[in-house]
């Protein structure tokens, strides 16, 4: 952005030619996070968006799970935890790079195992909601769970996959300032839109 | 020119009356019971509406102040040379 335009005149030459210096103002990997991230927020507040106007719009009682099943608020909330705590690890592993801390390599790791038992527990959570017959064409709020949930689900592995590429390329001294910042932001995404969902979905 | 115009006018007359009374801009309000979800519908639309113009603002912002930031140590980069 900020650039340093310098014009340089050569024997031969047909025209003066230009150099323009650009100096990077923000990373390109995170500049390109920061607005797939972007186009992301619109899309759960799309989805968002149809389940609360599908709720509101439906008659009273009709807006429940099959056979009375509850959604698992209290594993949830443990969930949950685990995800922040993991996107808290993030943060001081962030610090601890930027202050050339070899701890960085052991919170990172910290970071994305906590966030791989997030999805883990949440999968496990799956599983016992379809044996009790709760599936994606049992009920509207089945099916908005399985896609509201699902996708965050989806985002959180591919999130996971850049913490833990990484952690790899940190600990062999590999790591560019920008693919970490461009980790830390879809990872902190992840974090951030999961209570949205948790308290629109399952309450 | 005259009767141009009043055709149009007619024409847009004639399409009016021939809308139907109410369409359905949501494309989920019509599919899950007949509850009124009025207010759901005006808050959502709001809320995706105000949210990109608030996100764009905020890169906007965030991608001028660093460019001054660095502008400003590029002019101070120059000074002590």
């Amino acid at each position: 952005m900020a650039e340093d335009v310098r014009g340089t005149h050569r024997a031969g030459w047909r025209a003066m030619t230009t150099i323009v210096q650009r100096r990077e103002v923000v990373p390109s990997g995170l500049l390109g996070m920061v607005i797939f991230v972007g186009t992301e927020i619109m899309f759960f507040a799309g989805l968002i968006s149809a389940f609360t106007i599908s709720k509101a719009g439906a008659p009273s009682g009709a807006w429940a799970l099959p056979a009375g099943q509850m959604l698992p608020l209290a594993s949830t909330a443990v969930n949950t935890m685990a995800l922040f705590l993991s996107g808290v690890l993030v943060w001081i592993a962030a610090r601890q790079y930027r202050a050339r801390s070899q701890a960085a390599v052991q919170t990172l790791l910290a970071a994305t195992v906590l966030g791989a038992l997030f999805v883990l527990l949440q999968g496990r959570e799956w599983i016992g909601l379809i044996g009790r017959g709760v599936t994606l064409w049992s009920s509207a709020l089945g099916a908005f769970f399985y896609v509201i949930v699902g996708t965050h689900a989806v985002h959180a592995v591919a999130a996971l996959i850049g913490l833990g590429v990484a952690w790899w390329r940190l600990r062999a001294g590999r790591l560019s300032d920008g693919f970490f910042l461009a980790a830390q932001t879809f990872w902190y995404f992840v974090v951030l839109v999961w209570p949205v969902i948790y308290a629109r979905v399952y309450f | 020119m005259r009767e141009c115009i009043s055709k149009r006018v007619a024409g847009i007359a004639v399409s009016l009356v021939a809308a139907p009374a109410s369409a359905l801009a949501c494309p989920v309000c019509g599919v899950i019971g007949t509850g009124d979800n009025t207010w759901a519908y005006q808050a959502m639309t709001a809320m995706l509406t105000l949210l990109p113009l608030a996100m764009v603002g905020a890169a906007v912002r965030w991608l001028t102040r660093l460019a001054a930031r660095e502008r400003d140590a590029g002019r101070r980069r120059a000074v002590n040379r």
